[in-house]
């Protein structure tokens, strides 16, 4: 069946490019790449033919392309607000189809700030791709003492639930979906080859420049199996020096530094580039009515009492150096990782269950190589090749035997976590990516990306055993080809296929071979689908996206451990249909400008996977249950010149459980819960973030901000709806959150400092059932920024 | 339109919310009555979001009921693994270390009384002394020895220690306790076994112990080599009792791999008579060989004139979904009969409720709807009880309340 589909699609797809060749026949075309006086490419650069009707625009390399109707000499204009328009007559003859130019603007100074308001920005332009896609320019909460967490955290459709302060764990997700649905990158490359210190809540904003969130469609080269979405930090990738350090200092004895940077050898190629971070936070923030134990009363008695066993600090180091602008490579980048992090856990899953003594430590470490080739075989082929090693280890201890109380004071008794146990997680990884695109004609580009990503797992107590025996490996072939097709300046398509090989192995077990043995199968699966863009003005733009997408099995899930935990071979991946329909509206009146966008999103997804438990205390991973979610999303920009800007974002989603029998067995009973609302998920939330600045305050070059943020969740249930008596329906209440921030700029952005105060009114918050997160926190920030 | 209309009233809602700090929980359904007889403890929902509701009902012999509007909803609060008597609930929170007495006031649990206790890694049996004393055990948190909690129920005062005078483990084993755990003739009787701890296996022998109170000391030790299990794990699973002529049996209902062919041990019933200390050595009643299937992992109540009710696994494995039930007649260990009349079904833990010689025993049948399915002894007839709306995940007990 899924083979059938795989054809069907790929015929399809085959179809769909030959009818585009047809129509793409050979004009004369003129590309080239646009600069500034250092060298830096720009974008979004106005092009245009004096005294025709059609023109383009420079992309995020400052390159372009521009068909011309016949040969002839014409005079182009090159103009870009910020810098100095720029005319040149240029000659075609009959026999050229092609021609290269090279173009350089120089800035006009008196314009700069203009150019910074009115340029499309490269979120921007992600955002009038047909995938439906959050891009966040980072460098704009670069002052803010802020994770990557916490800023997607503000647009639509995302939810990020946490369980606490500083390095806590949580929940991301994307329309609805969660957990293993969603996939993290940096650079294209999975976050987890980075070590499990690199998580979206501990990474300072200052690492990135830009993050893209893929909403249930994602392009083929980020290789993955996503089944609700991907996340994609972009860093710093200009050519040039730069050095951005910076350090903030808040409540809770929370200190956090960033610092990435970058040195070029003019006359050699060659390049070093560096970053890293470090989190502390004692996170002792104050936890409102918890119970302790009164011992002269004889009661439990309500207390507010600080965190005392929720320290958490994380390093990560990371090191490339490389040539750049060689015959034989754009780029080769040899780089070294290193992470690093310790973390007191201070409660299960609800805070009635405190820890005082457990603790997860690990550390991370990573080499790799990384090369890129463009204009390859007469400028039509791009080449990218990543590979890394990487290493991650982790140990959970919990070995104290004692049982603690919110005042610190514990009883002798029993293991915290309920199993007395040093657990060590060994993970070494191998991935590999290798990413080509390929320009079939003007406008036709056809993207190839395939990915190896292979991790062994190592789990075991070494209270008890100094190795794991039954290692479990995991590979996933995941190749992806994308065909990317502008039938015009309007309209533009995006067709996909990929497919997902899946390999498993495990030592097990085995009573009937009387030892362990080694089981071994391989899975394939297909995925498929497409995003359009039509524009049908220049700043009004409808999309639509789909694919057919899953999350592969894990190794445990399949083979389970041989004793307690039992294999279930027929175990299928979570797979889902995704759809978006979006919309947006840019428009620009003198210095007002505007930019609103709406989409829709539904999400069929089936066999989430989930351990069964049986009576006897046995248990087993099955596809237990479905989910659609339907809903709809909506962010609205306005800014003023520098002066003033406003985004309001609201997301509604209906989700519902489509599992229709009782354990998804369709031998059984309809289930209750079918085509209810799912509890336990935020449904209703918003942001609404105010910003208002002035230029040269006190001296010229200097800026001083203020912000004003605002975010809201709707309660909603923690169980289902419908059933439970009016006394005993336990909700999550409301959330209303207002923060502030003011930021002094001086010197063009070079020295910053910044005042933040988060939860403004202390209001007990919680994202989780009876999991308070802090109260009122005061944030000092201060950054050095040159380029 | 539709999603439109459903954006604009999204928005509009949002936007009003900003600007009012207003506390809203939302409309919630109507209270049901208060004080129910029975309490049908059933599981709900679909993976992650599964939850317990207790289903409160008068009558188990006729009527229908559902659970829309009348769960209480206890997954934040309880779990199934709760000890009843006399309409309240007695439950040991092991992640938060408290012991506590709950009733169900008003559609909801109400918090009688809570009190710090670590003794025990888990619940692994209980047994009443009498109507104020409560008696668990478990292993310690290493299981290098059998511990116990003596609680007066009235005040939830708390005497705990350790089982003295236990048999030795033999090196790399673990003790394992039970549910069959009966006290008898002013003395307490269980069963302990010891697991490896690299492999999980058991050693192929169990030991009854008959252990003095209050003093917990082991008396009399009695071995077997045909079984290694002892009676659920899990404590509040019936896998034991005292008849009214005071003999106790039981069912070695947890029973895990045992050879190094990879078969698990036996599931027998075995008798301690009355005045007697230790295992009577004429009575094995091996329930596979008897009923031509494996018990479940733990189901065997007396239903008095020397029957009992056993429930059966349908298929052999561990992955099972499907129950039947048989009556025995525990003095001849055979089986009297099958249950046929009832349909094979999931079920839950302690999904039985024996009174007066009838077995009310919830099936989920996966049909649709689902019955109270009534087992009288003493006419030897089966009977369809309660209705209950299907779609449930599991009927996990059925507890008197009042």
């Amino acid at each position: 069946m899924c083979i059938k589909k795989y054809l069907f699609s790929n015929i399809v797809i085959f179809c769909i490019l030959i009818i585009s060749f047809a129509q793409a026949q050979p004009k004369h075309t003129l590309s080239g790449k646009i600069s500034d006086l250092e060298g830096l490419p720009l974008e979004a650069v106005s092009i245009s033919v004096k005294g025709l009707s059609f023109g383009t625009q420079s992309d995020r390399k400052g390159e372009f392309n521009l068909q011309l109707p016949q040969a002839g000499t014409f005079i182009l204009v090159f103009s870009s607000i910020g810098y100095q328009s720029l005319e040149k007559s240029v000659s075609i003859g009959n026999g050229q189809s092609a021609r290269s130019l090279r173009i350089i603007l120089a800035a006009n100074t008196n314009a700069l700030e203009e150019a910074q308001v009115r340029g499309k920005s490269e979120t921007r332009q992600l955002k009038e791709q047909g995938f439906a896609v959050n891009a966040i320019d980072a460098r704009h909460f670069a002052n803010q003492s802020t994770d990557l967490g916490q800023v997607l955290n503000r647009t639509t459709g995302i939810k990020m639930r946490e369980q606490g302060g500083v390095g806590s764990d949580f929940d991301f997700s994307i329309s609805g979906l969660s957990g293993k649905s969603v996939k993290f990158f940096l650079d294209g490359i999975p976050l987890e080859v980075m070590g499990s210190a690199m998580n979206l809540n501990n990474i300072p904003v200052n690492i990135a420049e830009r993050i893209e969130v893929y909403k249930g469609v994602a392009p083929v080269s980020l290789g993955s199996d996503a089944l609700g979405g991907s996340v994609n930090i972009v860093t710093n990738k200009a050519p040039g020096n730069y050095l951005d350090i910076s350090h903030s200092y808040s409540s809770f004895q929370t200190n956090q530094s960033a610092l990435t940077g970058q040195y070029v050898f003019p006359s050699s190629g060659l390049v070093l580039k560096g970053s890293a971070f470090y989190n502390y936070s004692k996170n002792n923030y104050r936890m409102k009515d918890v119970e302790v134990w009164d011992a002269q009363q004889k009661l439990y008695v309500e207390r507010d009492l600080p965190r005392f066993h929720d320290r958490y600090r994380s390093v990560m180091a990371q090191a490339e150096i490389g040539l750049v602008n060689k015959p034989w490579a754009d780029i080769l980048f040899i780089g070294l990782g290193y992470t690093n992090y310790d973390k007191q856990v201070q409660t299960g899953v609800r805070q009635s269950i405190v820890y005082g003594a457990v603790t997860r430590d690990g550390d991370g470490r990573n080499i790799s190589m990384r090369y890129r080739k463009a204009n390859l075989f007469n400028n039509r082929l791009d080449l990218g090749l990543y590979a890394t090693y990487s290493k991650d280890n982790y140990v959970l201890a919990d070995t104290t035997l004692k049982r603690y109380s919110w005042d610190g004071t514990y009883t002798d008794g029993n293991p915290e976590t309920g199993s007395f146990r040093l657990t060590h997680v060994e993970r070494p990884r191998y991935f590999s990516r290798l990413n080509a695109n390929y320009l079939l004609a003007e406008g036709h580009n056809l993207n190839l990306n395939y990915s190896f990503d292979q991790v062994e797992n190592r789990t075991f107590n070494a209270l008890f055993e100094d190795e794991d025996t039954m290692p479990g490996k995991l590979g996933k072939h995941i190749l992806g080809l994308g065909y990317e097709q502008k039938l015009s300046e309007r309209w533009t398509n995006t067709f996909m296929g990929k497919y997902y090989g899946l390999t498993l192995n495990k030592k097990q077990n085995d009573y009937n071979a009387g030892g362990f043995v080694n089981v071994h199968s391989y899975q394939e699966y297909f995925g498929y689908g497409l995003a359009s863009v039509y524009k049908l003005w220049e700043n009004l733009g409808i999309k639509a996206s789909y694919e057919h997408t899953y999350r592969l099995q894990d190794v445990n899930e399949v083979y389970g451990d041989g004793y307690q935990l039992m294999n279930n071979l027929d175990l299928k991946p979570e797979s889902g249909d995704n759809i978006n329909l979006g919309a947006f509206y840019g428009q620009t009146f003198g210095k007002h400008e505007w930019f609103a966008e709406a989409s829709g999103f539904y999400r069929d997804a089936k066999g989430f996977i989930y351990v069964n438990q049986y009576d006897n205390n046995q248990m087993r991973y099955e596809n237990l249950s479905n989910v659609q979610i339907r809903g709809v999303e909506s962010e609205l920009r306005y800014r003023y010149s520098s002066l003033f800007s406003a985004v309001l974002n609201v997301t509604y989603q209906h989700a519902i459980d489509n599992t229709k029998y009782v354990k998804n067995d369709a031998s059984g009973a309809i289930s209750a819960t079918y085509k209810n609302k799912v509890p336990n998920q935020p449904w209703l939330f918003g942001n609404l973030d105010l910003s208002l600045g002035k230029n040269d305050v006190l001296t010229k070059g200097n800026r001083l901000q203020f912000n004003w943020m605002t975010y809201y969740t709707h309660w909603f249930y923690r169980s289902w709806e419908g059933f439970a008596t009016a006394n005993s329906l336990v909700t999550i209440p409301r959330q209303l959150v207002h923060s502030l921030l003011l930021a002094y700029s001086m010197e063009q952005g070079r020295y910053n400092l910044s005042l933040e105060c988060r939860n403004l009114t202390d209001e007990t918050l919680y994202d989780n059932f009876r999991l308070q997160k802090p109260g009122r926190a005061f944030y000092v920030k201060f950054r050095y920024f040159l380029k | 339109m539709n999603k439109f209309c459903k954006f604009f009233f999204a928005a509009a809602y949002l936007a009003l919310s900003f600007t009012s700090c207003s506390s809203d929980d939302g409309a919630k359904p109507e209270d049901p009555e208060a004080g129910s007889e029975f309490a049908i403890w059933t599981q709900l929902g679909s993976w992650p979001n599964t939850s317990y509701y207790i289903l409160g009902v008068n009558n188990l012999n006729e009527g229908a009921v559902k659970l829309e509007g009348n769960g209480i909803d206890v997954t934040t609060k309880l779990n199934n693994s709760v000890i009843t008597r006399a309409g309240y609930y007695y439950f040991y929170n092991t992640a938060e270390g408290r012991f506590g007495k709950y009733q169900l006031v008003n559609g909801a649990v109400s918090t009688v009384r809570e009190v710090p206790l670590t003794n025990l890694a888990s619940l692994a049996g209980h047994t009443w002394i009498d109507d104020n004393t409560l008696v668990i055990i478990g292993a310690n948190a290493a299981a290098s020895a059998i511990n116990y909690s003596i609680i007066k129920v009235n005040d939830l005062d708390i005497t705990n220690g350790t089982v003295s005078g236990l048999p030795d483990r033999p090196d790399g084993h673990k003790y394992r306790v039970g549910g069959d755990i009966q006290y008898k003739d002013g003395k307490l009787f269980f069963s302990i076994a010891y697991q490896n701890t690299s492999d999980y296996q058991l050693y192929p022998r169990f030991n009854t112990l008959a252990v003095s109170y209050p003093a917990f000391s082991v008396t009399r030790v009695s071995t077997d080599t045909r079984t290694a299990g002892v009676g659920n794990t899990s404590g509040y699973f019936a896998t034991s009792f005292v008849d009214e002529k005071g003999d106790m049996y039981f069912l070695t209902s947890w029973n895990g791999v045992w050879k190094d062919d990879g078969t698990s041990s036996p599931k027998n019933i075995y008798r301690i008579k009355a005045g007697s200390d230790e295992l009577d050595a004429s009575y094995l009643l091996d329930v596979q060989a008897e009923l031509g299937h494996e018990a479940a992992a733990g189901l065997f109540m007396n239903l008095g004139n020397g029957k009992a009710i056993i429930k059966y696994q349908e298929a052999p494995g561990n992955s099972n979904t499907k129950f039947g039930y048989a009556i025995l007649n525990l003095t001849t260990g055979k089986e009297l009969r099958k249950l046929t009349e009832i349909p094979s079904g999931a079920s839950g833990e302690r999904n039985v409720y024996v009174e007066n010689g009838k077995a009310y025993i919830a099936v989920l049948s996966g049909q649709g709807t689902d019955y109270i399915w009534i087992y009288d002894s003493n006419t030897d007839k089966v009977t369809k009880g309660l209705q209950i709306q299907g779609g449930y995940t599991s009927f996990s007990r059925i507890d008197k309340l009042q």
